[in-house]
């Protein structure tokens, strides 16, 4: 019965998702990561329990539960062969309460070091050594295998799953998140903006825009003033032709992928949406896989829908004007969820599937 | 510490204490107010160092979590004011945590961008290099400083933007898709939202369906079913006709199947038992259940009410009627006592009605006047009610009063008589005459449908019960005896008063001048006058006693000289007096009054001799009458022969009477002599048993004889044959064809309605022949078989072996099959002996080798087995024969057949029916087993069925398994038809009995 589907159209039924399934198999804890495989069958989320959980997505089930006690687990992203998946390390940050695996050894090579499992057979095929702290994002080159990542170290580094020394190496200063483009040709590097206490204020980001291929300098820079939320993530719609930054905040920004400017922003409702959270929630909303729409993870438990439809764009040549497109976006839809905050969204990229996850995974489905 | 605190708190302290343990551990800032159930994150955080007893205690608690995962209701995510996850604590804190994150974040440091690299060429993934050049080679590098340009790599990919933009890259996992497939989960304890639905009611169910018969009904749309419910009322259980349950399987399935039904149910109605089902599905708050429930319970109680209030009503009702009775019951009691009253008047007045017949159905049952009633039977039916069944419905010929009085078993009849015209059955109660008559009336007996008239005579005084049963009693007594006396009165009269004076009238007395007359004559020598008719008288007389026996006339040759010459010279001797014989008079006296009287005529004396032959010949004439089917169409050759005797004898005496008169002065031979009476020709006997042509013309030695033959048979009226010569030339060829044969072939003559309709039978074609009809050909068929051998046979066997001693060594000879028999029936007990030493040899050797083959297996019956064979039957179709004599209890053949079952064996009957094999051979050993040889058999199915069977059927177990075996009843001959009793059991219905065409003595008629 899972293997029977029938194929619907985002717009016609993106409004009439709801949860319908939930999984707890991170005790509770934070979950930090949402990732679904090129197929779209298996889903896998790390969490501050320093385990990875896989899911089957076709049969709504839980699948697997891989342990990764010593070095924590974080940013678990699928490659683009089997059931293999990166995901990064977080070292436990009190020393000294479990003499077993808790110690912080600052020599440790591996301390920072980005993990290549087989989930499969759970081995390890590879370690990738070079950042100095920890990872912040982790992309997978949609295309090719690559995967960028970026730390606080400072700098953005570009992989080949096939060999374990880095391939690429931007110093960025600061703390950034990467992102590719659909076609695997373009990377944008956010520099993540400090966030001061006055919400009010505005801060100001900036996106950097390279080419995968030469990597060393961007072709283009652009200045994104926002609110004073932190972000989470920034991602590419899958046309090419958007850039979201997401943030933690009632604020999500719209930029064009083009000429980079602010399309429109995102809003949620009041302020007191925004995500407070101990831990990173990366992602806290993503589009759906035709580009046309965002779905926004908020505080108080709901699912926003925004449709971006009747946005103008640029379209690499057209020239935008900022009176060509509404200021501020309200959302489509809302969906109040009882399964937790979703502080993470991912969406599938094959099946008609939504992720959340707070300390559970949730499974949306059109009902 | 903390993990004792906890446990103490939990357990006797409840939320509060534990909270305070709880908020020494929280940041500060966090007072109270924190969500509830933040006591249930303590245990986590001590858990993974836990082990043993203490956890299961702590688990125990309940308010802690599941160790495998967070129970739904309980599991509070990220506090959405605070940020905080209630549960993180209970894990190590980690870099990527707020606390060490923001901080890492916002540190910015100078931008170095010379550190800037890309790998150009990495001799790692070059993979034309062989392991060692990998390590020689060193990687090569871009730097910053190498780049010129920095273009947008969108803008030129596959040579234009547009290419970008609206040629998206299939592979890539970011594939803008506007439609996606949609899966649907199974349904598990992860899922959210309500179950889905599976459970089913259906309501209104008739009360008479139980659960075993839902059950399967239900089964054939998917899944067995489960949690089967009849939901009773609560008060007093009565069922109100609605049903819950599930379909079995996942929820999942059992709500798909569940749905389909209902879907089924609202499109097209399902029907149990021709009521359509009303099926819903019940919700989880039992709604649908409860409204039908609810509904059932108060139509339940409006029909308790309803019926109660009847039940009221009727009661009310029944006591009207009640006493409406009790009034109608003394008026009926009043009318009665009238009515009564009025009978006691009417009855004699209301006689039955006389002098009347009622006719039969066929004609209506009319009622006549006047009865037909022949004269002779009044005496017997004595004005009472009687039933007629004519001659024409029932022959009396073909049907025996025996017969009837079975058919009529079971009516009180008095007596059954018969007459020319028909069957009369007496009743002494017209009541029974009349059921009698309005039942059997018409119905079919035998082959005949009796239609009866009813009649009562005038007389009749009706019924009056015991008293008249004694009369008749009485009357039967009387008449019996009346009878008796009157038969006893006749035969005194004629023996002790008609005999005696009719003897005295002939006496000689009497008629002295006869008498005188007659004596000088005899002085005078002069030839008695013999008169023709006294002549025959005589030699009748002589006939009489001997005119059956098998060789007739030459004996006579011998002995009648020989009488003639007794006559003359002893006057005093005893004669056998032809009247006293008319009259069944056997008197010494007479006989001497005879003697004087007898002497004059010329007939022969018979001699003691002569009767003591005819005596031992009386069984013989019983054997000639057995040969001699005795229907009264045979009579008449019989009498035939006795013609042509007399004859013989007549010419015996006027040949001897000539003899003594006209020679005289021959030969010596030829002289009459005094002492005792000499053959003239040398007496013959005759060597063949049967009396022809050559004899007779061997008889007449010369003229005279021819004159006194040719006197004779003066009175005969000669034989219409055209051409003499040719007759006796074909007598006389025809050789053993006598006289006799001759007439043999004229017995069988068959019923008019077999004889042929062209004149010749080969030219008819041919035509089926019932087997009901067959039994006309029976003794015709029987005269054909000879090879039928009977007990009457031996008999001729046993004559021949006395008379003609020289034959014992022949084969035909009984003490001689008797002998072999014997030596047979030796022979053969000590080979069954040898046979059974052969067979445990065998048997020991089997176990020896301990195989299972079949080549040791003895068949013990066999070796036993008689020689016979099979050949047309004069019973039915095959017979099975024997080829050599059998001695009485010799086994002779199997019964082979296929064993079946009883069941097998009907299906087998009727089938053989449907194919056209009409004969059985169908065998029971048991109640169980049927041995069926229609198919695969041996030749003892051919035997077949006899009332005086000269085998039987035994069934008898050999190791251990029964078997059918045929024994000898009695001594069987060579050739002789083996046939046995079929024992069938009795058909009660006419029509399905099977005629017996066995001809035995002793036939029933019937096989069933």
């Amino acid at each position: 019965m899972s293997k029977e589907s029938s194929t619907v159209t985002i717009t016609e039924k993106l409004t009439k998702i709801k949860p319908s399934k939930t999984f707890n198999y991170h005790k509770g804890g934070s979950i930090t990561s949402l990732d679904f495989d090129d197929s779209g069958q298996y889903l896998i989320s790390a969490g501050i329990d320093k385990s990875i959980q896989l899911y089957d997505v076709h049969k709504g089930t839980h699948y697997k539960d891989i342990q990764s006690q010593k070095y924590g687990a974080h940013l678990a992203r699928f490659t683009h062969k089997d059931l293999d998946c990166l995901y990064v390390s977080t070292p436990s940050s009190v020393p000294g309460t479990d003499g077993a695996n808790g110690k912080i050894d600052e020599s440790d090579k591996d301390l920072n070091a980005i993990r290549y499992l087989s989930l499969a057979d759970k081995k390890y095929i590879r370690y990738f050594r070079g950042h100095s702290d920890q990872v912040l994002s982790l992309e997978v080159d949609p295309v090719h295998d690559f995967f960028l990542t970026s730390s606080t170290d400072g700098t953005v580094k570009l992989w080949d799953t096939k060999t374990p020394s880095c391939t690429g190496n931007i110093d960025v200063g600061q703390s950034s998140y990467v992102a590719y483009d659909p076609h695997g040709i373009v990377i944008v590097v956010a520099k993540i903006p400090n966030v001061s206490g006055d919400k009010n204020e505005y801060v100001e980001g900036e996106l950097e825009f390279y080419d995968a291929k030469s990597l060393l300098k961007p072709f283009m820079t652009t200045k994104i003033s926002t609110k004073s939320f932190k972000w989470n993530k920034v991602e590419f719609s899958n046309t090419g032709k958007l850039i979201l930054i997401s943030t933690d905040g009632n604020e999500h920004y719209i930029i064009d992928a083009f000429s980079g400017q602010l399309i429109t922003i995102l809003t949620t409702g009041s302020r007191t949406n925004e995500i407070r959270s101990n831990y990173p929630n990366y992602g806290s909303s993503c589009f759906t896989t035709d580009g046309k729409y965002v779905l926004v993870g908020s505080s108080n438990s709901s699912l926003s829908i925004f449709d971006l439809t009747n946005l103008k764009l640029t379209n690499g040549s057209e020239i935008v004007k900022e009176s060509d497109n509404p200021k501020k976006l309200l959302p489509l839809k809302t969906i109040q969820s009882n399964q937790g905050v979703p502080r993470i969204v991912s969406f599938n990229p094959k099946l008609f599937t939504l992720a959340t996850a707070d300390n559970s995974v949730s499974l949306w489905q059109p009902s | 510490m903390s993990y004792n605190n906890y446990r103490h708190n939990t357990y006797y302290n409840g939320y509060r204490s534990s909270y305070n343990g709880y908020s020494g551990y929280d940041k500060p800032g966090n007072g109270p107010g924190t969500p509830n159930g933040s006591n249930s994150y303590r245990p986590y955080k001590s858990y993974p160092s836990t082990s043993g007893p203490k956890t299961d205690k702590v688990d125990k608690t309940p308010s802690t979590d599941d160790t495998t995962g967070i129970k739904k209701n309980e599991l509070t995510g990220t506090n959405m004011i605070t940020g905080e996850n209630s549960h993180d604590s209970q894990f190590d804190k980690l870099l990527i945590h707020a606390d060490y994150l923001t901080s890492k974040l916002e540190k910015i440091r100078d931008r170095d961008i010379s550190r800037n690299f890309k790998v150009v060429y990495d001799p790692e993934l070059d993979k034309a290099l062989s392991k060692s050049e990998k390590k020689a080679k060193s990687k090569k590098f871009h730097r910053v400083q190498d780049l010129v340009e920095v273009k947008d790599p969108r803008l030129t990919f596959n040579g234009k933007l547009e290419s970008y933009l609206n040629k998206p890259n299939k592979r890539s996992k970011k594939f803008p898709f506007k439609q996606l497939p949609q899966t649907k989960f199974v349904y598990d304890e992860h899922s959210l939202g309500a179950e889905p639905l599976s459970e089913l009611v259906i309501w209104d169910l008739p009360s008479n369906i139980n659960e075993v018969y839902l059950t399967n009904f239900i089964q054939r749309f998917g899944n067995p079913i489960k949690d089967l419910k009849f939901v009773n009322d609560e008060e007093n259980g009565v069922p109100l006709g609605i049903v819950t349950f599930k379909f079995q399987g996942n929820l999942e399935k059992s709500s798909r199947l569940a749905n389909k039904l209902i879907t089924d149910a609202a499109r097209s109605g399902i029907k149990l038992d021709g009521i359509k089902l009303n099926i819903g599905l019940n919700d989880h708050d039992n709604k649908l259940l409860t409204s039908k429930r609810k509904l059932a319970e108060g139509k339940l109680r409006a029909e308790r009410q309803k019926i109660q209030e009847e039940e009221r009503a009727k009661f009310e009702e029944l006591k009207k009627k009640k006493e409406e009775e009790l009034k109608r019951k003394e008026q009926e009691l009043k009318e009665k006592a009238k009515e009564e009253e009025f009978t006691k008047e009417l009855t004699p007045r209301d006689k039955v009605e006389t002098n009347i017949t009622i006719t039969s159905i066929k004609n209506n049952r009319r009622k006549i006047s006047g009865y037909h009633l022949p004269s002779d039977l009044n005496k017997y039916i004595k004005d009472r009610p009687y039933i007629i069944i004519y001659d024409k419905y029932l022959s009396t010929k073909r049907v025996s009063s025996q017969d009837l009085k079975k058919v009529l078993s079971k009516y009180n009849w008095t007596r059954i008589l018969s007459d020319r015209s028909g069957f009369f059955i007496v009743f002494n109660s017209l009541k029974e005459c009349e059921r009698c008559f309005y039942k059997e009336d018409g119905k079919r007996v035998f082959e005949y449908n009796i239609f009866m008239e009813l009649c009562v005579p005038l007389n009749f005084k009706g019924d009056s019960k015991s008293n008249k049963e004694n009369s008749d009693s009485v009357n039967e007594a009387t008449n019996m005896l009346i009878k008796d006396f009157e038969s006893y009165l006749t035969k005194d009269i004629r023996e002790r008063i008609i005999a005696p004076a009719i003897l005295d009238y002939l006496s000689d007395d009497l008629y002295p001048e006869i008498i005188k007359d007659l004596k000088a004559k005899e002085i005078q020598k002069v030839t008695p006058v013999v008169s023709n008719d006294t002549l025959k008288e005589k030699a009748l007389s002589i006939l009489s006693l001997q005119k059956k026996t098998v060789l007739p006339s030459f004996r006579k040759k011998i002995t009648a000289p020989k009488r003639l010459g007794i006559s003359k010279l002893n006057d005093k001797k005893k004669t056998i007096i032809p009247m006293s014989h008319a009259l069944n008079f056997d008197n010494e006296e007479s006989d001497s009054d005879e003697e004087s009287s007898r002497s004059l005529t010329p007939v022969a004396p018979l001699k003691r001799q002569v009767s003591e032959t005819s005596i031992e010949e009386e069984p013989k004439k019983k054997v000639r009458r057995s040969f001699l089917y005795d229907s009264s169409d045979e009579d008449q050759p019989e009498k035939m022969e006795i013609d042509e005797e007399i004859g013989e004898q007549d010419e015996e005496a006027i040949e001897d009477d000539k003899n003594e008169v006209d020679y005289s002065q021959l030969e010596e031979i030829y002289q009459p002599t005094f002492d005792f009476p000499r053959p003239t020709y040398e007496g013959f006997i005759p060597k063949r048993s049967k009396f022809d042509l050559s004899q007779f013309q061997d008889f007449i030695k010369d003229e005279e004889d021819f004159q006194l033959v040719k006197e004779l048979y003066k009175d005969v009226i000669p034989a219409s044959i055209k051409n003499i010569e040719y007759w006796a030339w074909k007598l006389k060829t025809g050789g053993n064809e006598g006289l006799v044969t001759e007439i043999d072939n004229d017995v069988d003559t068959l019923p008019s309605q077999f004889n042929s309709v062209t004149g010749s039978f080969k030219s008819d074609g041919y035509r089926k022949i019932n087997d009901s009809d067959k039994i006309a050909y029976l003794p015709h068929r029987k005269k054909i078989h000879k090879p039928i051998k009977t007990i009457q046979h031996e008999g001729d066997d046993d004559f021949e072996m006395e008379s003609t001693p020289s034959l014992t060594t022949t084969n035909n000879n009984t003490n001689n099959t008797k002998d072999t028999n014997q030596n047979q029936n030796h022979s053969s007990r000590v080979n069954r002996a040898n046979n059974r030493r052969l067979a445990a040899d065998i048997s020991a050797q089997k176990q020896m080798i301990g195989s299972e083959s079949d080549i040791l297996n003895l068949n013990a019956l066999a070796k036993r087995k008689k020689p016979v064979t099979f050949a047309r039957s004069a019973i039915h179709n095959w017979g099975l024969y024997a080829l050599d004599p059998i001695g009485a209890k010799e086994m002779i053949i199997e019964y082979v057949g296929e064993s079946i079952r009883q069941q097998v064996a009907e299906h087998r009957e009727k089938s053989y029916l449907k194919t056209g094999i009409g004969s059985s051979y169908l065998f029971r050993i048991d109640e169980n087993t049927v041995i069926d040889a229609t198919k695969k058999g041996g030749i003892a199915r051919f035997i077949n069925h006899s009332c005086s069977p000269s085998c039987t059927a035994k069934i008898i177990k050999v190791e251990g398994k029964k078997r059918i075996v045929i024994y000898a009843l009695r001594d069987i001959e060579a050739n002789e038809e083996l046939t046995y009793d079929y024992k069938f059991e009795r058909e009660t219905n006419d029509a399905e009995r099977i005629r017996c065409l066995c001809g035995a003595p002793g036939c029933k008629g019937y096989l069933n």
